[in-house]
């Protein structure tokens, strides 16, 4: 059953991206939309027994490789917080497919959109189903390559593909922190696998902790590192509501989650998760761009979630992840529904006046349950890691100075888009788009009332006094004060916190010039013009005598085969 | 001044080269609005600066060619520290958000869209 799930929209994306000429592209809608929705019916049967009824489970599919009594298997286990995890991916990742259907009508490519999302998810759900982290790694950078094409849909915009590289290379440092770590955890454990790991763990180390954590910290946006997060929004909102409210950004801190107990480095990821939340929330006071604001919102909640793994608080953790992901991407897709309405419109500045509709409430919802207003499933799990993060100083200084930030620019959101006047501008938002948005916000306010009547011991439980000061400190200075001027705030914020600068100064500019002296120097001198002829005269050759025979698809299926064949054998 | 300081293309024309007196003067006007209008996203707030930007390039109509191109220097430094760090541009507009999101693709036959032979630029 949960096999089913995992690969469900991995064979609709495939059949999607395979078959989408012939079968046209309202089919392969279909089948991408039928597939997830198949994948939500089995996960949420599987979530159903290894939730209520505690059953705990490992499917293994295949043995991948075997070094000495290690093996490597690939599966799927089914446990409490990986069926939970899994369901709130393939959840978003259904009303997201059926929401893009109606808001890409008009655009072009919809077959290979609508497919690679399907195999994001799918890559995301190997990623959380693994046993092992080198399956993990697997998914990893599948929903690596995803997102970075899926950022770059539009691709005959210079943005779009600037973004889509610089999330690309960003990534591409934490995916080597991740690999450093699992050579180490294999260095240290003589083992990928998790449970093996946890079975012969004496002492956490430190060590692979740190590399596991330069992941989180790009692959979560956190500070210094969120730059991506925020060029990212270049892509259509579906993709942002999926992948940069709920599943990609929050892979990251799955994987720490998942090795607690095995690496230390929890007093830096306080000192991380603590930072983040007012370095990247700060930067949502000037922002002017809906998306942007939403973005910088998600990078400062997942600060809450990387702390809350430090002050050993994971439960609280993986439930933040899972309700955050679900609010804010029915934020994200309601910011979608304004858009859409005003003409592509997404400057804050310009998208007042018009009449309530679903998704101007969308934006409401979704803002009081980042702020922390009872009743919303966020406000839950927010509430709880606020009260863990008291076990250290700055983490709690941080968490409560991240209350009133995010309501500063939550208000200033609702304020500008739903509240202020502006031209009376004729609103029309899809019926589908507003039933997604619709969907997901009961899901939300259920979610925070069931967790409310069955984890809290009484109802009084709530955000203490101070929290509660910061946070309407931060309304009235959101409603009264809405336009910080550069002068009283200074310039760092205005600029990002200079982050782009001294990266393009510092690292940029170094391994560029770098790179252009090896292709300069190695490739055109030494290995262009070795050999009698010059290695690059004998492809050249080579090159036109393929072409004109008018064999290269023979010869690439050959190759194919070939590579088929001695993956076999070694196999 | 205008190389060295990075702004996006729709904000760069007060800073073009080779630009007549009245040209500077008028692009300066038309910018200080826009930069206050960046600020200012309520209209009746925004009528205010306005009125007040106006007020001070009325003050200075009657000056020499020397001392306004003084004042116009030190309008395009005050401009530069009083710009905001997301200026609003169009969507469709270049440096928008949705900018060339959606471009045709040329024609098969690009040799289509060159002019005759006799007329091309050697």
């Amino acid at each position: 059953m949960v096999v089913g799930g995992v690969m469900m929209p991995i064979i609709g994306g495939i059949i999607g991206l395979g078959y989408g000429r012939k079968i046209g592209v309202e089919g392969s809608s279909k089948i991408n939309i039928r597939s997830m929705r198949w994948s939500v019916v089995l996960i949420s049967m599987e979530l159903y027994e290894s939730v209520i009824e505690g059953v705990k489970k490992e499917v293994k599919i295949w043995e991948w490789m075997r070094e000495g009594v290690e093996r490597v298997e690939c599966g799927v286990i089914s446990e409490k917080e990986v069926i939970s995890m899994m369901w709130m991916v393939v959840v978003v990742g259904s009303i997201v497919s059926e929401y893009s259907r109606s808001y890409m009508k008009e655009e072009g490519e919809r077959v290979r959109f609508m497919s690679i999302v399907n195999i994001f998810i799918g890559s995301m759900l190997v990623l959380v189903g693994s046993e092992n982290m080198l399956q993990m790694y697997i998914g990893w950078e599948g929903i690596g390559i995803c997102s970075y094409i899926l950022i770059s849909y539009w691709s005959t915009r210079k943005e779009t593909g600037k973004a889509g590289m610089k999330a690309m290379v960003i990534n591409r440092i934490g995916d080597m922190g991740i690999m450093l770590g699992i050579g180490k955890g294999y260095v240290s454990y003589g083992s990928v696998s998790y449970g093996v790991m946890k079975s012969v763990v004496m002492e956490e180390d430190k060590i692979m902790g740190i590399m596991i954590i330069m992941g989180v910290m790009t692959k979560s946006s956190q500070m210094g590192m969120q730059t991506w997060l925020s060029d990212a929004m270049e892509g259509p909102t579906p993709v942002s509501a999926l992948i940069h409210a709920a599943t990609l950004v929050t892979a990251g801190v799955y994987v720490v989650i998942r090795m607690e107990g095995i690496i230390g480095g929890k007093g830096i990821m306080i000192g991380i998760g603590g930072g983040s939340i007012v370095y990247i929330g700060m930067l949502g006071i000037y922002a002017q761009d809906i998306k942007k604001i939403i973005a910088y919102s998600t990078g400062s909640q997942l600060g809450y979630m990387v702390l809350s793994v430090g002050v050993g608080s994971s439960n609280n953790s993986i439930s933040h992840v899972i309700n955050h992901g679900m609010v804010k991407a029915m934020l994200f897709m309601s910011a979608g529904g304004i858009i859409h309405s005003r003409m592509e419109e997404q400057d804050i500045r310009k998208l007042g006046g018009g009449r309530m509709n679903v998704s101007k409430m969308g934006v409401i919802i979704g803002s009081m349950g980042i702020m922390g207003i009872e009743y919303s499933s966020v406000y839950e799990s927010k509430e709880e890691i606020i009260r863990e993060s008291s076990m250290s100083r700055y983490g709690e200084i941080s968490s409560v100075m991240g209350v009133g930030i995010t309501s500063y620019y939550s208000i200033r959101m609702i304020k500008r888009v739903i509240v202020s006047e502006g031209k009376k501008k004729k609103e029309e938002v899809e019926e589908k788009m507003e039933e997604s948005i619709m969907k997901l916000s009961m899901i939300g306010v259920v979610m925070g009332y069931l967790s409310k009547e069955w984890e809290r011991e009484s109802w009084e439980m709530e955000l203490g006094v101070r929290e509660k000061v910061v946070m309407m400190i931060g309304i009235i200075m959101g409603i009264v004060k809405d336009k910080i001027k550069q002068r009283e705030i200074g310039r760092i914020i205005g600029k990002k916190w200079y982050n782009e600068v001294w990266q393009n100064r510092w690292i940029g500019s170094k391994i560029e010039l770098m790179g252009r002296e090896i292709v300069e120097g190695i490739d055109r001198k030494i290995l262009e013009e070795c050999g009698r002829k010059g290695s690059k005269e004998i492809m050249e050759v080579m090159e036109k005598g393929v072409r004109r025979r008018g064999n290269v698809s023979k010869y690439s299926m050959g190759m194919i085969i070939g590579i088929i064949m001695w993956g076999w054998s070694c196999g | 001044m205008g190389n060295q300081v990075s702004m996006p293309a729709a904000r760069a024309a007060p800073f073009a080269p080779n630009l007549t007196h009245k040209q500077r003067v008028t692009r300066l006007y038309r910018h200080a609005l826009r930069t206050a209008r960046d600020w200012e996203p309520d209209f009746d707030l925004f009528v205010k600066d306005a009125e007040k930007i106006q007020a001070r390039f009325k003050k200075n109509k009657n000056l020499t060619i020397q001392e306004g191109q003084r004042l116009v220097e030190a309008g395009l430094r005050e401009l530069i520290s009083n710009r905001h760090p997301e200026p609003y541009i169009p969507p469709f507009a270049p440096g928008g958000t949705a900018y060339q999101r959606n471009v045709p693709c040329p024609p098969e036959d690009v040799n289509d869209l060159l002019p005759p032979p006799e007329r091309r630029i050697r």
